[in-house]
């Protein structure tokens, strides 16, 4: 019985494992920032779509190709957003730049 | 037809605490194992243990996540090669598609080719675009090889697949004004497939030769 519960156990760790550990795709998000947070910005796409996107350490922010602080972002502006994730809803940003107020297609 | 006495135990046992418990810290062990040597690194770049890089897993953190393209099934055009002539167990086929790419967007543009087969392209971009004509090979996609990524707004060429697998364009617009890309090719491929900043993937449908309407020889072509 012992045997059969540990086999179970091993069986479940090792699904969760290969579906926790699926690949993630690419997104570009370009918008207006109009929420920002420590963790998470909100950026309003062309789409008049506000999309939710987190942060993490490693989630660096440009402007005119130089590193800035965080502290930079401000309501309003135009970014682009590089991030990954399982949708353009659940995604985490990787880069971010600042860029001069975009007009629209 | 005769059945066979089955011996069925009477009562069953349950498991005792001890053994769940033994189960449970087993499980918990095995879990931060796999936590440690293929979660972290898979989905967080973390690796602590160096067993993402090791398992190539910590590729799949990145940025980097590319499916594999395959042709259509049955439908592959692989040449055979004798120096300079070649010949194909299928027509060759053709595309022409414009992009337009809003500030700051991109689209990938690739077709599937076998090793050794060619196509002929041209693109025109109305402005300014950062370009990486590159393949990803159907063996191992994430092995992306890049043939040309110098800053142009048009190229005429011709191409030969060193490995089979999807072949095409990274277009990006690095500016805030919208940009058209016109591209058309000819070649032995089999399928078309776009990826776009947004993270869309659509196959293309590519254009067989019967769909070209011959001139007669009596007619003066434009």
């Amino acid at each position: 019985m012992t045997t059969r519960v540990i086999a179970t156990v091993f069986l479940l760790v090792l699904v969760f494992g290969t579906v926790l550990s699926r690949a993630h795709d690419n997104f570009r998000i370009i918008g207006t920032l109009v929420k920002h947070q420590s963790s998470t910005l909100d950026v309003k796409n062309a789409e008049g779509k506000t999309l939710s996107i987190k942060m993490d350490k490693q989630t660096a922010v440009f402007r005119d190709k130089k590193k800035v602080e965080r502290s930079a972002l401000q309501v309003g502006q135009s970014l682009v957003v590089d991030a990954y994730g399982d949708s353009e809803d659940d995604a985490l940003a990787v880069e971010i730049q600042i860029v001069p107020p975009i007009r629209g297609r | 037809m005769t059945h066979q006495p089955i011996d069925i135990p009477q009562t069953v046992h349950a498991p005792t605490a001890r053994a769940l418990a033994i189960a449970t810290l087993i499980a918990l062990v095995v879990a931060g194992i796999v936590l440690i040597t293929v979660v972290l690194p898979a989905e967080y770049a973390i690796d602590p243990l160096g067993t993402g890089k090791a398992l190539g897993l910590s590729a799949l953190s990145g940025a980097t996540h590319v499916e594999p393209v395959r042709p259509p099934e049955g439908d592959r055009i692989v040449p055979v090669v004798d120096g300079p002539f070649a010949l194909y167990p299928g027509e060759y086929r053709f595309d022409s598609r414009e992009f337009v790419l809003g500030p700051y967007e991109y689209v990938e543009y690739k077709y599937h080719l076998e090793h050794a087969a060619t196509m002929l392209f041209s693109w025109r971009a109305s402005g300014d675009v950062e370009h990486d004509f590159h393949g990803d090979p159907d063996a191992n996609p994430k092995e992306s090889q890049s043939f040309d990524k110098q800053p142009r707004r048009q190229a005429d060429g011709s191409f030969a697949a060193p490995f089979a697998g999807i072949h095409g364009w990274y277009w990006e617009n690095p500016g805030g004004d919208t940009v058209r890309v016109k591209l058309t090719t000819a070649g032995f491929y089999t399928s078309a497939h776009q990826f776009r900043y947004n993270g869309t993937r659509q196959s293309r449908a590519v254009r067989a030769l019967d769909t070209i309407v011959p001139a007669t020889d009596t007619q003066e072509i434009p």
